[in-house]
């Protein structure tokens, strides 16, 4: 029985799809059997991130309608074998219900081991779906302000549904962390008041779009705590810190 | 000590969950205090460490004794 595991935050930007897709990578690494799942009717991007966009012929709206049968819309990874990808589309004729989807990922129940499903922005009609769809919730927030607030407000609507809530910081810039300039993923945690899952630095390589496996330690930290229940925090802070790091830090900020 | 960002980022998550100004408790607030003193500021904090910690911080002017509660 897999593991249905929501990937949310809110607010756009904060990284869901990219953590979605790269904490996939790291759980396949670990040789579990992975589903992504993209809820995401419309702005439909999980298929880029995971450089598959040329290999989609269904999506799960074709397995919703029953166009097709579930496994046809399945894409496998070249790189990791048991990670697989469930695209979705630019629009649907008729109304996708949570019951419908529901349907469909519980007939995937069995072959996987976790199934990740890369929720929308906002807290509308596709927030909704897909937090019926889960057992539990990663909620990815920025440390930012607006990040902060947008995720309390989807903590809230999540624990409502009786949806159990872990919180991963992403983006998080150790130089401005160390200078006091940006909230520290502790104080978020803080703010929230949610289980803490992991912390996740800004990658130029991610912003690039240039290698998905470029920023693989801390989503295999993150991959170890989600598996094991261990509590290991990526530390992207202390190598910005004394006199060496205060230099970096000055560099970073000159560039 | 907390950060400005840490402060701001608590107070505005603070003031979504409870909304004070719109229960109407600034506006009973002031009333009460008015009855009992004259006063320049009137300032109310929010902080959250477990419980919800709410700060006063009157700036009063002039206290009228002969108000004061007999309770």
């Amino acid at each position: 029985m897999a593991r249905k595991i929501v990937i949310t935050g809110g607010k756009g930007g904060t990284g869901k799809t990219t953590v979605c897709a790269n904490l996939g990578i790291a759980l396949a690494r670990l040789n579990f059997r992975v589903l992504l799942m993209d809820m995401d009717i419309g702005l439909n991007n999980l298929d880029v991130v995971m450089k598959v966009e040329d290999k989609v012929v269904f999506d799960f709206i074709d397995v919703v309608e029953n166009r097709c049968r579930a496994g046809q819309a399945l894409i496998q990874d070249e790189a990791e074998p048991t990670l697989y990808v469930m695209p979705s589309c630019h629009s649907a004729k008729r109304q996708v219900t949570a019951d419908a989807v529901k349907k469909v990922i519980s007939r995937l129940s069995d072959t996987f081991d976790y199934i990740l499903l890369d929720c929308p922005a906002g807290i509308d009609v596709g927030f909704r779906r897909a937090i019926n769809c889960a057992d539990e919730a990663i909620v990815v927030v920025t440390p930012h302000l607006s990040g902060v607030r947008d995720a309390d407000k989807t903590i809230t609507q999540l624990t409502a549904n009786s949806v159990s809530v872990n919180v991963v910081v992403n983006r998080v810039r150790g130089d401005l962390v160390a200078s006091g300039e940006m909230l520290s993923a502790f104080e978020v945690f803080g703010l929230l008041g949610h289980t803490a899952l992991g912390v996740i630095p800004e990658n130029d390589d991610v912003n690039c779009n240039v290698d998905l496996h470029a920023c693989r330690k801390p989503f295999d930290v993150l991959a170890r705590n989600l598996t094991s229940g261990s509590y290991d925090m990526y530390d992207c802070v202390s190598r910005y810190k004394g006199v060496f790091g205060r230099l970096k830090r000055k560099f970073k900020k000159n560039v | 000590m907390p950060s400005d960002n840490y402060n701001r980022a608590q107070a505005m998550i603070l003031d979504d969950k409870y909304n004070l100004a719109k229960t109407g408790f600034f506006k009973e607030l002031r009333e009460v205090v008015t009855k009992y003193m004259e006063c320049d500021a009137l300032k109310v904090d929010t902080f959250s460490n477990g419980n919800l910690d709410i700060v006063i911080t009157i700036s009063a002017k002039k206290l009228y004794k002969q108000l004061t509660p007999v309770e």
